[in-house]
C-alpha cells in the first residue's frame, strides 16, 4: 500500500474513533483495533509501546477523574461523574494509538520519505518534513558519541544531579555547533541541484502508486468530511 | 534564480532544529534529569532566524513526532508553535542578551505554553498525560481547585525549569558559536 493511504486509512480510523459517542460500539471498536495489533504477527512486537502509554494514562485518568484521592486525603463524597468521559477518552485514545503503531509498521520511515519527494507537495514542504527524519539518526550517532568522549575526558555527565545539570552545554554543544557548521554545505548542495527549481521532481525508487490507491484516498477524504457532517448533524 | 519565502539556509536550518528536538528522549535518558529539553531546536532557530522560523521549527516537530512516533504529540503542535513565536519575538525585542533577560524569557516562555497547553491538556486529554505530574493534578484538584487551575499549576511546575534551563542552554550555544557559522544568519537576534 502507498504510504499515503497508509496514512489516509489512519486518519479515518482516528476520526472515527474521536466523534463516536461513549457506548458499546466505541467499546468494541477500539478493542477491535488493539485486538489487531496483537493477532496480527508483524504488528505483535508493538502492542508494548501501546499498553506502556495507556496504562500509566489510564491510571491518570482514574486518579484525577474518580475523586478518590480527595475522599482518601480529605474524606469527601466521591464523585464519579467525569469517570464515564474518562473512559471515553482512554478507548478513543487505545484506538488512536493502536491504529498509528499498525500504521507505522506498514509505513516504514524510509518508504514515507521517498513517497514525499516523490509527490506533488512542494520541494521545500517534502525536504522540511523528510530532512529531519534523514539527518535525525546521525545526529543521534554524533551525541552518543561526543557523550562518550566527554566522559573520556572525565566530564562527570554520570555525576550527581548538579554536575549533569551543569555539564548539559558539554553535550549539546559540540553537536548543534557540529551540525550547525555542516548548514552551508548541505544549504549549497541543495542549491547545486537546482531544489525548488521545478515543481516536480523524478524520484528514483518512488513507492508505487496508482489510479485506484488515489481513488482510494479520495473516497476516504469524502468518508472523513461525510463523517464529521453526521457527527455535528446528529449531535450538535 | 530569485526566490520568495525561505532561502535554502533557513529550510536546512529548520530541518537541523527539528532533528535536535527530535533527540531530546536521548538527551535526557544520557543525563538522567527530570525534564524535557525538547525545544533546544525550536529556540535556537527562533534566535537565528526569528520567530517565523521559529514557529515553523516547533509545528514541524511536533507533526512529525505525531505522525511518526506518538499521535498525541501532534496535539501538542500549537504549544511548540508558541514556544517559538514567543522566544523569536523577546530575543528580537534584546532579550536573549543578558543572562538576567534569559532568566525572564524563559519564565515568560513558560507562561506562553501555560496559556496554550491547558485548554489542550485538559479539553482533548481529561488534564492527564500518563506521567508522575498526573498524581500533581489529582492532588491539586482534591483540594477543591478545578481541573483547568489544577492542570496550570502542573505545567508551570513541570515547565518552569525546564523552559528557563532551556533558554539558557540556547543563549550559551549562539554566544559560543564561531563567526564562520554566524555569518549564515544575518536575521539573528543580539545574544551580547
Amino acid at each position: 500500500m502507498h504510504p499515503f493511504t497508509s496514512l489516509t486509512l489512519w486518519v479515518v480510523l482516528g476520526i472515527s474513533s474521536l466523534l463516536m459517542p461513549l457506548g458499546y460500539p466505541l467499546l468494541a471498536y477500539s478493542l477491535a483495533i488493539f485486538l489487531a495489533l496483537i493477532l496480527m504477527k508483524t504488528t505483535r512486537h508493538r502492542w508494548r509501546y501501546v499498553v506502556w502509554i495507556m496504562l500509566p494514562m489510564a491510571g491518570g485518568l482514574w486518579l484525577v477523574h474518580s475523586g478518590w484521592l480527595g475522599w482518601w486525603l480529605h474524606g469527601e463524597v466521591r464523585d464519579n461523574s467525569q469517570l464515564l468521559k474518562a473512559a471515553a477518552l482512554w478507548l478513543r485514545l487505545l484506538a488512536l494509538l493502536s491504529s498509528g503503531q499498525i500504521l507505522l509498521q506498514y509505513m516504514p520511515t524510509q518508504r514515507f520519505i521517498r513517497a514525499l519527494f516523490a509527490s506533488r507537495l512542494p520541494p521545500g514542504l517534502s525536504y522540511l518534513l523528510a530532512g529531519p527524519l534523514l539527518i535525525v539518526e546521525q545526529l543521534r550517532a554524533q551525541l552518543a558519541a561526543i557523550y562518550e568522549a566527554q566522559l573520556a575526558r572525565g566530564v562527570p555527565l554520570d555525576g550527581r544531579w548538579y554536575q549533569r545539570l551543569r555539564y548539559i552545554p558539554a553535550l549539546v554543544m559540540p553537536l548543534t555547533h557540529s551540525a550547525l557548521n555542516d548548514l552551508t554545505a548541505r544549504s549549497s548542495a541543495l542549491d547545486m541541484r537546482a531544489f525548488r527549481l521545478h515543481p516536480r521532481r523524478t524520484t528514483l525508487w518512488a513507492p508505487p502508486d496508482s489510479t485506484f490507491q488515489r481513488g482510494v484516498r479520495y473516497a476516504l477524504l469524502a468518508v472523513m468530511i461525510l463523517e464529521t457532517g453526521a457527527w455535528l448533524w446528529l449531535w450538535h | 534564480m530569485a526566490r520568495k519565502g525561505l532561502s535554502s539556509q533557513t529550510l536546512v536550518l529548520i530541518v537541523i532544529s527539528i532533528a535536535i528536538n527530535m533527540i531530546a528522549g536521548q538527551l535526557v535518558s544520557m543525563l538522567k534529569l527530570p525534564i524535557f529539553l525538547d525545544s533546544i531546536g525550536t529556540l535556537l532557530s527562533a534566535v537565528l532566524a526569528g520567530p517565523i522560523v521559529g514557529m515553523l521549527t516547533g509545528l514541524l516537530t511536533n507533526i512529525i513526532w505525531g505522525l511518526l512516533t506518538d499521535p498525541i504529540a501532534a496535539a501538542f503542535a500549537p504549544v511548540a508553535m508558541v514556544i517559538g513565536l514567543v522566544a523569536g519575538l523577546l530575543a528580537r525585542a534584546g532579550w536573549f542578551r543578558t543572562l538576567p533577560k534569559v532568566i525572564v524569557s524563559g519564565i515568560v516562555i513558560t507562561l506562553a505554553v501555560t496559556v496554550i497547553a491547558v485548554p489542550i491538556r485538559t479539553y482533548l486529554f481529561g488534564g492527564v498525560t500518563g506521567s508522575g505530574a498526573d498524581f500533581l493534578v489529582a492532588y491539586v484538584h482534591s483540594m477543591g481547585n478545578d481541573l483547568i487551575e489544577s492542570v496550570a499549576m502542573t505545567v508551570i511546575g513541570a515547565n518552569l525549569v525546564d523552559k528557563i534551563l532551556t533558554a539558557i542552554i540556547v543563549w550559551l550555544l549562539v554566544r559560543n558559536m564561531p563567526l564562520r557559522t554566524l555569518r549564515n544568519f544575518p536575521k539573528m537576534a543580539a545574544v551580547r
